[in-house]
């Protein structure tokens, strides 16, 4: 075996290690995502594991297959994927959000404060209630 | 496409699995509208991530424009059904009983604020 080849050999060992890395990683965040989906105790925290986690995964997936392909072609139509999921997701949690708290989905019962309900009993029972 | 990239692919897709099964039981017990939005807003999500394991494992980059029609067609939606509890004015589907005893009263009427 020449010289040529084993370079090779090795820079296709350390393409498919990456990938494999990448891929373990994106799809246990998308997991955790689930997980904090079954398991939280609110709507707003639903959220959060929701958009964060899943967000993750999802983008390092696309990495794994930016760096499986390494094509112009995969590179652009993965980064295109990544930037528009990062600018999307947050938009949509924050309208879901937002909506939810106007028709008056409740929090949970250890929330400590909600800045959006001004008489909110939790801020007021350790504090005086602020004036605006 | 190597033994390494198999065997990685097949715990990505069980991991992704399991995820999925987890955001459906959300759906179908979340005890209002807005966390069965949120939950299929996650399956959808992990749909995005498997189209993009599902091109690594055939060796199709073209699948991975799927992904991104999948995340325009995602976020249309999730904005849509936001809009859609904005408007609604009942709010007979957001009673959780489990919640209920709060110490947080519920949220004001909705007030006009900008």
């Amino acid at each position: 075996m020449n010289d040529a080849t084993l370079t090779l050999l090795s820079a296709s060992l350390l393409q498919d290690g990456a990938t494999s890395a990448l891929l373990i990683c994106g799809a246990t965040f998308c997991l955790l995502g689930g997980v904090g989906m079954a398991r939280m105790p609110d709507l707003y925290t639903r959220i959060q594991a929701a958009t964060k986690a899943g967000t993750l995964g999802v983008a390092l997936l696309m990495l794994a297959a930016i760096v499986h392909f390494a094509t112009l072609d995969a590179i652009v139509s993965g980064s295109l994927a990544i930037v528009f999921l990062f600018l999307t997701a947050p938009v949509a949690a924050h309208v879901i959000a937002r909506a939810s708290h106007r028709m008056g989905v409740q929090a949970s019962r250890r929330t400590v404060m909600d800045q959006l309900n001004d008489d909110s009993p939790s801020l007021s029972s350790h504090d005086p209630p602020q004036t605006r | 496409m190597s033994d390494l990239l198999t065997i990685s692919s097949w715990i990505a897709g069980v991991l992704m699995a399991l995820g999925t099964l987890l955001g459906i039981f959300r759906i179908a017990r979340g005890p209002g509208l807005a966390d069965r939005i949120i939950a299929l807003d996650l399956v959808g999500t992990i749909a995005i991530g498997a189209s993009a394991i599902f091109a690594i494992s055939t060796g199709e980059p073209v699948y991975l424009l799927m992904c991104v029609v999948l995340g325009l067609l995602l976020f249309v939606g999730t904005v849509a059904a936001g809009y859609y509890l904005l408007t609604t004015k009942g709010d007979n589907m957001m009673h959780d009983p489990k919640l209920s005893s709060s110490p947080i009263q519920s949220a004001p009427t909705p007030k006009a604020r900008s």
